[in-house]
């Protein structure tokens, strides 16, 4: 694409060589710190020190492997839902006219930018009335819905693609309409859907607001809400206990994405560009 | 327009029919009884309030078993309160006195005299400790730990910096701060990560701030409300007070965007020569490396205006309270009177400090032979509430803090500053 | 109607009933009980609530913070939205450039945007420490400073704190967009260009940003309404403050609401920042009209 001139020569390492430092010393400061005895919290040693007990402290508290797990069900749990739900509503966008259509796509769109502070004061009277306080469906209810929005955009934009010719076509061999949907033309959004179901996890692994409030007991906290309470309280912050679970739960995520990039960009491609 | 409410009305039908599907109200169908907390979950105490609940728990039949729900410290005061207005099952509470005012205001708490009865506390608690149960002459919680805040210095590092006199007045302590910022050996060297600040003040955050601030307005004589309710930090003691904490900011003394959890990291990294804390941070101060704490953390009372006046301090402590709705409260007694036993109470102050709140156990060889409880002892008699503390404690407090930050910042004069507050909080 | 368009209708509702529903649960219904909520003083502590008309907006249209407000959120929202997206743009060039380990490279970057963000908060809170952080230590070592410097002390370096925070989180899911729409872009127009003789700036600007603006537009709108929901980084590492300096809406929101209690100004506050967005939602729609 670029021809490789001194100019740009010059802009590649610069680059590179700056936001590569941007983005990887603070990771490799979390790492190091986390394996820093608690005596050399605070000195600027870089990894000096490989003392794996603050790893392990943090792997056998069974508290935090409770917060890990409800965090990981909670993250898959949302994102396989939101992606069904933005599957179906998607396909309905895209392939159907009907009345009202272009009315809730419009009020799903714009629904992004509620903020979701103030849904929350009504949402917990909402959630207390019906029982559903401190379950984790509760907070899967939400984050479902506030992917949903970036979910039927991705979607409907993956199956406008498909050709109105491929339709004829499956109608013509006889197909039903719910034939024609699952064998035909949802195998062909499966980037979309991988990106969409990557959104959404990172989205439910990363919320804080909600787990926070909707949820209060011990048994049933996920990973946010879990490290805040673990790590910091009225008697201090414990910096390095943080950093040693940030690296401990971010290890299995960080693999996977590692892993599956390549999908999450595919997925981002053909439905981004056609817009 | 027709398809919109169409919409609309579909959308409607929806909403209404998933309530009603999941609108059976949950009842309280479990045994036994719930105590909130926080400390239950952070670090430094999970153990101990395990062993505090299930030694009860042993005692005690299954239909008063106590199970704990767990909530942040920050969170606690909103978490109660709303937890009260549903239906769940709600018992015994840990709060901190601060909290207590918001909390009586809004009806969540039982009136302790009808479960304990008053010969209870008076025979079993200091009146400073009964005091800080009490809003508005209902008493509504039971003593935990109750020990005021008090100015820790270390002695070590002021001896570096030449400091060998008491700190009695405010002048002995601006001349200590002095010392500490212009003559120590640590301050004086171009290594920057090992500077010592002088007087660790708070100045970040509200909940920190605006308390100790109050120590010092009512060392001058100042308060933040007069007997009226009306905000009176305009008034010419207020501003010289908020003078004096300028003042202590243009010489260098004290910092901007200081919180609590940085000033006791610094102290525990032997970077802090003052800083206010309460009793409970022994265990977040201590460094082995250092030897005894002795040698580097002696807590003391703040410094006086003039020279025998009374010195001032803050509040603190944790209280134990029973919710109004509970149908438990006899139980609830129970409960309350077994973590406040001597065997219960010794070993939560074995294990973490906390001071004991029955006067028996308060005399207790192991608790007054501890150097860092006796050392509390002086600061014990005082221990004034925040005066903030109620329903508006956090919105005032957050006045307070701005307007403290925009003087220290420079954008406002300690007068405009105290001005802005009094006009401020009167219009919450 | 005839048969077939009833067909279309019944089934198009049907595949919608799932999103509608919690739409409706979880979004419309809270939206709709909050603007009721504005008119009355509910407060957190209290049971019972009573209307009163339209007192918090007249106290929010007469404090002179609320200005205060908009503008610092307005100002959040776009050096935050900018900075990524630029470190973005040109972290996804460099990757594109398909050098031996880049997409290594590519996935740790993405990396900083699952790491939690509560940990991204206290890491680089501790990073801007004026006391113990590590940047302070490396300027002093390099001599730039003779004194530490209070990041947080300052109104202007708190945002330049937040905002970088933020910027660390955000730019590999901006590079991730990018990257997905550079693959589009086709070699031979690059081909072409090139015959015709551009050189690599020309390049740029007339090949490829043309190629990728819709993804472009489209990730600076959802990373623009992504940082007006934004509240955690913000709210561990200064609290909005000092002095409101990082206080956007939706921090203040959840202030006003879960610390000071005070739900019915909280809602009115929310109401308020809706209406101003449907403005901007109106664009966004526009943006993505079609037959």
């Amino acid at each position: 694409m670029f021809q490789k001139t001194l100019g740009f020569r010059i802009f590649f390492w610069s680059f590179l060589l700056v936001i590569g430092f941007f983005a990887f010393f603070p990771q490799l400061w979390m790492i190091s710190t986390s394996l820093k005895p608690a005596t050399e919290m605070f000195s600027f040693s870089f990894f000096k020190y490989f003392d794996f007990s603050n790893l392990k402290r943090v792997l056998s508290d069974r508290t935090f492997l409770t917060y890990l797990r409800n965090g990981i069900v909670v993250a898959v749990a949302s994102s396989v839902c939101s992606t069904v739900v933005s599957v179906l509503a998607g396909y309905s966008f895209s392939k159907f006219r009907f009345k009202g259509r272009k009315t809730v796509m419009a009020l799903i769109m714009v629904s992004q930018a509620f903020p979701q502070g103030l849904l929350l004061l009504s949402l917990y009277p909402m959630m207390q009335k019906v029982g559903m306080l401190d379950t984790l469906p509760s907070i899967i209810l939400a984050y479902i819905a506030f992917t949903l929005p970036v979910g039927t955009w991705t979607l409907k934009a993956y199956f406008d693609q498909v050709p109105q010719s491929l339709m004829e076509a499956a109608r013509v061999d006889g197909s039903s309409e719910w034939r024609t949907m699952f064998q035909i033309i949802i195998p062909l959004a499966v980037p979309g859907m991988m990106t969409i179901a990557i959104y959404s996890f990172v989205w439910a692994w990363n919320d804080l607001l909600y787990a926070l409030t909707l949820i209060s007991s011990t048994a049933n906290r996920t990973l946010a809400s879990g490290m805040v309470f673990t790590f910091t309280g009225e008697g201090g912050n414990d910096w390095i206990g943080m950093m040693a679970a940030s690296v401990i739960a971010s290890i299995p995520v960080a693999a996977i994405f590692v892993f599956l990039q390549r999908y999450f960009i595919a997925g981002l491609t053909a439905g981004a560009v056609k817009g | 327009m027709k398809k919109s409410i169409v919409v609309f009305v579909v959308m409607a039908l929806v909403a209404s029919s998933l309530f009603a599907a999941g609108g059976a109200e949950k009842t309280a169908i479990q045994q036994g009884m719930t105590f909130s907390n926080w400390s239950g979950s952070e670090k430094a105490s999970v153990e101990i309030f395990t062993w505090m609940i299930d030694t009860f728990n042993q005692k005690v039949g299954a239909e008063d078993q106590v199970v704990q729900i767990n909530w942040p410290w920050g969170e606690t005061e909103s978490q109660l309160a709303i937890r009260a207005q549903g239906k769940e099952q709600y018992d015994i509470a840990q709060i901190d006195i601060r909290m207590l005012p918001a909390l009586a205001e809004a009806g969540v708490l039982a009136d302790l005299t009808e479960v304990f009865g008053k010969e209870f506390f008076t025979s079993n608690f200091s009146e400073g400790s009964i005091a800080v149960g009490n809003f508005k002459g209902t008493q509504y919680g039971v003593p935990w730990t109750v020990a005021p805040m008090a100015l820790i210095s270390n002695p070590k590092i002021l001896k570096e910096a030449g400091v060998d006199f008491p700190i009695v007045t405010i002048a002995d302590f601006e001349r200590a701060c002095e010392m500490v910022k212009n003559n120590h050996p640590a301050n004086k060297d171009s290594n920057l990560s090992n500077d010592i600040v002088a007087y660790a003040a708070m100045t970040k955050e509200s909940g920190t701030a605006a308390p100790d601030l109050m120590v010092w307005l009512w060392t001058f004589g100042a308060s933040v409300y007069d007997e009226q309710g009306k905000c009176v930090l305009d008034s010419e003691k207020a501003v010289q007070a908020l003078t004096w904490f300028n003042s202590l900011m243009q010489k260098g003394y004290i910092q901007q965007a200081m919180a609590r959890g940085d000033a006791r990291t610094l102290f525990k990294e032997g970077r802090v020569a003052f800083y206010d804390d309460a009793l409970m941070s022994k265990g977040a101060i201590t460094n082995p490396a250092f030897g005894d704490i002795s040698t580097y953390a002696f807590p003391q009372v703040r410094p006086v205006l003039k020279q025998g006046d009374k010195p001032q301090a803050s509040g603190w402590g944790h209280l134990l309270v029973i919710i109004d709705r509970s149908p438990k409260k006899a139980q609830a007694k129970a409960f309350i009177e077994h973590l406040i036993s001597e065997e219960v109470a010794l070993r939560y102050f074995k294990e973490n400090g906390m001071l004991p709140s029955k006067k028996s156990v308060l005399s207790n060889q192991a608790v007054v032979s501890d150097y860092w409880s006796n050392a509390w002892t002086p600061v014990l008699d005082g221990g004034r509430l925040a005066e903030t503390a109620g329903p508006l404690y956090a919105a005032a407090n957050q006045v307070i803090l701005e307007e403290l930050q925009a003087m220290l910042s420079g954008s406002k004069t300690p007068s405009q500053a105290g001005s802005a507050m009094a006009s401020r909080i009167d219009t919450l | 109607m005839n048969r077939s368009t009833r067909n279309q209708t019944l089934m198009g509702w049907l595949l919608l009933l799932p999103a509608m529903a919690i739409f409706a649960l979880m979004i419309f219904y809270p939206f709709i009980n909050s603007i009721f909520i504005s008119f009355t003083n509910r407060n957190l502590l209290y049971a019972k609530s009573a209307f009163i008309g339209f007192d918090n907006y007249r106290k929010l249209f007469s404090d002179p913070n609320t200005l205060f407000l908009i503008w610092t959120t307005v100002k959040f929202v776009f050096l935050a939205t900018l900075m990524p997206f630029a470190i973005g743009l040109i972290w996804a060039l460099l990757m594109n450039q398909k050098f031996k380990g880049s997409e290594f490279v590519r996935g740790l970057t993405l990396v900083n945007w699952i790491i939690p963000g509560i940990a991204i908060g206290f890491l680089w809170s501790w990073i801007f420490n004026g006391d113990y952080g590590i940047l302070n230590a490396l300027l002093g070592k390099l001599g730039l400073i003779d004194k530490n410097v209070i990041w947080f002390g300052g109104k202007q370096t708190s945002m330049l704190a937040v905002v970088t925070a933020r910027t660390w989180q955000m730019f590999p899911w901006y590079m991730a967009f990018i990257m997905g729409g550079l693959q589009g872009v086709s070699n031979d127009q690059c081909e072409a260009a090139r015959i015709d003789g551009v050189n690599n700036l020309q390049m740029f600007r007339h090949v490829i940003i043309p190629a990728i603006k819709p993804v472009l537009i489209l990730i600076l709108l959802l990373g623009t309404i992504g940082n007006l929901q934004h509240f955690d980084l913000i709210n561990v590492m200064t609290g909005g403050g000092p002095e409101r300096a990082t206080s956007t809406f939706a921090t203040e929101v959840y202030k006003k609401a879960f610390k000071e209690y005070s739900v019915g100004r909280a809602a009115s506050l929310g109401v308020i920042w809706a209406m101003m967005l449907s403005l901007f939602s109106i664009f966004y729609l526009k943006r993505i009209k079609e037959d």
